[in-house]
């Protein structure tokens, strides 16, 4: 391929990692509206269905989140692979609602609670291609004709030898992902711990319960090393996203039909939700507000959301600056940094953040920006995530470890030496 | 850890799952694979541990990791929770669906068979229940996860 064709490629190729990003926080506010165990609800005569959603709609949402990770990673592997730099620090959405990147004018989706709007916005982003739809490359109507687009540039003007820099890639014998965890999954019955636990088998309780709704043989995170890795690496974002272009379903996204695409697990919980009384959904949806801004809060929160929005921000720097390593500094960064700050840090941050009311006539609740927060510097960027933390009064109930935890998280500057320092 | 007279023990992620005598939290097990509980700092989940063999599983983690469960490479290279609770089941790899628990004790006795070494039957043979570990080990015992499904509650 010419260069101008390479340089082309990468600036499509950058447009995709920013559309799935730009859903991962839209995805995530919805997902910790939810409260997933939900012992108002039990009080309710439907109690148990209602749970049984509430927890459902956690996981199969969370799925989704999970799978949009893996499409930024996967696309960022292709940059990788042709020469290019993937750039994710800064380039979350940051003002909601927004357009997706590239999108047609006349789209729009923010942060929003749970709701049947919410997920019909949901179905909107990974609204089927129809049938021969042309693909675009800009001004797209779905995200499958955006790479058709690029699904034709890799073909047409790509060779194998086009295709370098594994070693930078996330995947391969590292094996970052997983499908599934504690979070994607959920109970066919949410009340099932109600069951006496057999004293033989203590696990076979919720295993037997338990629904599973990724599945590896939808795609997973690969490197791309050739023409064929490369288009396989774009069919699994398509398939997951809206299952095969020839079933008119688009219901399954694996040869095995183990896995709903994305298209799919949203178009049945708004089929299920719109059947849930208004006043009943209060029993497991908080009172989050539309698209929040750090400056709509009051001021007295601004600690906690800016290092909210900080956490969020480092963890992008994080997955950028994996790129640019290989071996065990990258290993060691993106492992360790991404497990220990999304799931120890993050997640606990934005848990505790929904449980503080803002006082206001809506009863609302302090809920996530997702605002890109800039650093003064990136060397500097590690010490001042610490800082933030230690300016969060004890008085938010934020978790004691946090500030422990970020104290060990990697810092983004590796040395000359290789060695990645916490 | 150490014992009292500072012979350092091998640290592991719960009950009959110590490679000595001696090696359980109360220092008073009769032989490998007997003990009753974890020498390796309880922690929640995924990466949270200090040393090798601290990884707990079933939670968080590659398919890989989890079939691994208290057989972790190396610090913050663990797979969740630590003690591992009877209830918790692997979410991924081809434990999926079975106890996190027992496949700990099949790679703990497999690791034993590798170095000829001789051991007990676990107190437990399913491992400690959350109702047990909250009785005799911590009253405040939880895992990870908002689905709530690890068995030992949720850390969100």
């Amino acid at each position: 391929m010419t260069d101008s064709q390479r340089q082309n490629l990468l600036c499509h190729l950058q447009t995709a990692v920013e559309i799935e990003l730009s859903t991962i926080p839209i995805y995530l506010y919805t997902y910790y509206s939810v409260n997933r165990i939900p012992s108002p609800c039990d009080a309710l005569k439907n109690g148990q269905a209602l749970a049984t959603y509430a927890n459902r709609a956690g996981g199969l949402i969370m799925s989704v989140a999970v799978e949009e990770m893996l499409h930024m990673s996967l696309a960022c592997n292709l940059m990788r692979a042709l020469g290019g730099y993937p750039k994710i620090y800064g380039k979350s959405p940051g003002a909601y609602p927004t357009n997706l990147p590239h999108h047609k004018k006349g789209f729009s989706v923010g942060l929003e609670k749970l709701s049947a709007d919410q997920l019909e916005k949901f179905l909107g982003i990974e609204k089927p291609e129809k049938r021969g739809a042309k693909p675009e490359g800009d001004n797209w109507d779905t995200i499958g004709q955006f790479y058709d687009y690029i699904t034709e540039l890799i073909e047409k003007q790509t060779t194998d030898k086009d295709y370098k820099q594994e070693a930078y890639q996330l995947g391969g014998a590292s094996r970052y992902y997983a499908a599934n965890n504690v979070d994607t999954v959920y109970p066919k019955d949410a009340y099932y711990f109600q069951q006496p636990e057999n004293p033989l088998n203590p696990a076979a309780r919720g295993a037997d319960q338990a629904v599973y709704p990724n599945n590896e043989d939808s795609g997973e995170l690969m490197v791309v090393k050739d023409k064929k890795s490369a288009l396989k690496a774009i069919h699994t974002i398509q398939h997951q996203g809206e299952g095969y272009a020839d079933d008119p379903s688009h219901e399954a996204d694996d040869p095995e039909k183990d896995e709903n695409s994305h298209w799919f697990k949203f178009k049945e919980l708004h089929k299920e939700i719109k059947k849930i009384k208004a006043d009943d959904l209060n029993c497991f949806i908080l009172t989050f507000p539309e698209n929040p801004t750090r400056a709509s809060y009051p001021s007295q929160f601004y600690p906690l959301v800016d290092l909210a929005n900080a956490v969020y921000s480092y963890l992008l720097l994080i997955t950028e600056v994996s790129f640019t390593l290989k071996g065990s500094a990258q290993s060691t960064l993106f492992y360790i940094g991404m497990h220990k700050g999304m799931i120890f840090i993050l997640d606990k941050i934005l848990g505790a953040m929904r449980y503080l009311y803002l006082n206001n006539k809506a009863g609302e609740v302090l809920a996530p920006t997702f605002e890109n927060y800039q650093f003064t510097s990136i060397a500097s960027a590690k010490q001042e995530l610490v800082a933030l933390a230690k300016t969060v009064p004890a008085s938010f109930g934020l978790d004691a470890n946090i500030i422990q935890r970020i104290e060990v998280l990697p810092d983004v500057n590796v040395g000359a030496d290789g060695v990645v320092r916490f | 850890m150490s014992s009292q007279n500072n012979i350092p023990i091998e640290l592991h992620a719960c009950m009959g799952l110590n490679a000595c005598k001696g090696h359980d939290r109360l220092g008073a097990n009769e032989c490998a694979g007997m003990g009753t509980c974890a020498t390796a700092a309880e922690h929640s989940c995924h990466t949270l541990n200090n040393c090798r063999g601290q990884g707990g599983c079933g939670l968080y983690g590659t398919a890989e990791e989890q079939n691994h469960p208290g057989d972790n490479p190396c610090s913050w290279r663990g797979s969740c929770a630590v003690p591992i609770n009877a209830e918790r089941f692997s979410t991924d790899g081809s434990n999926q669906g079975k106890s996190v628990w027992q496949r700990a004790r099949v790679v703990f006795e497999q690791r034993m068979n590798r170095s000829s070494r001789t051991f007990g039957p676990s107190p437990s043979p399913v491992g400690p229940t959350t109702a047990w570990l909250k009785q005799n080990y911590n009253p405040d015992y939880n895992a990870c996860g908002a689905s709530g499904m690890s068995g030992g509650g949720s850390c969100i």
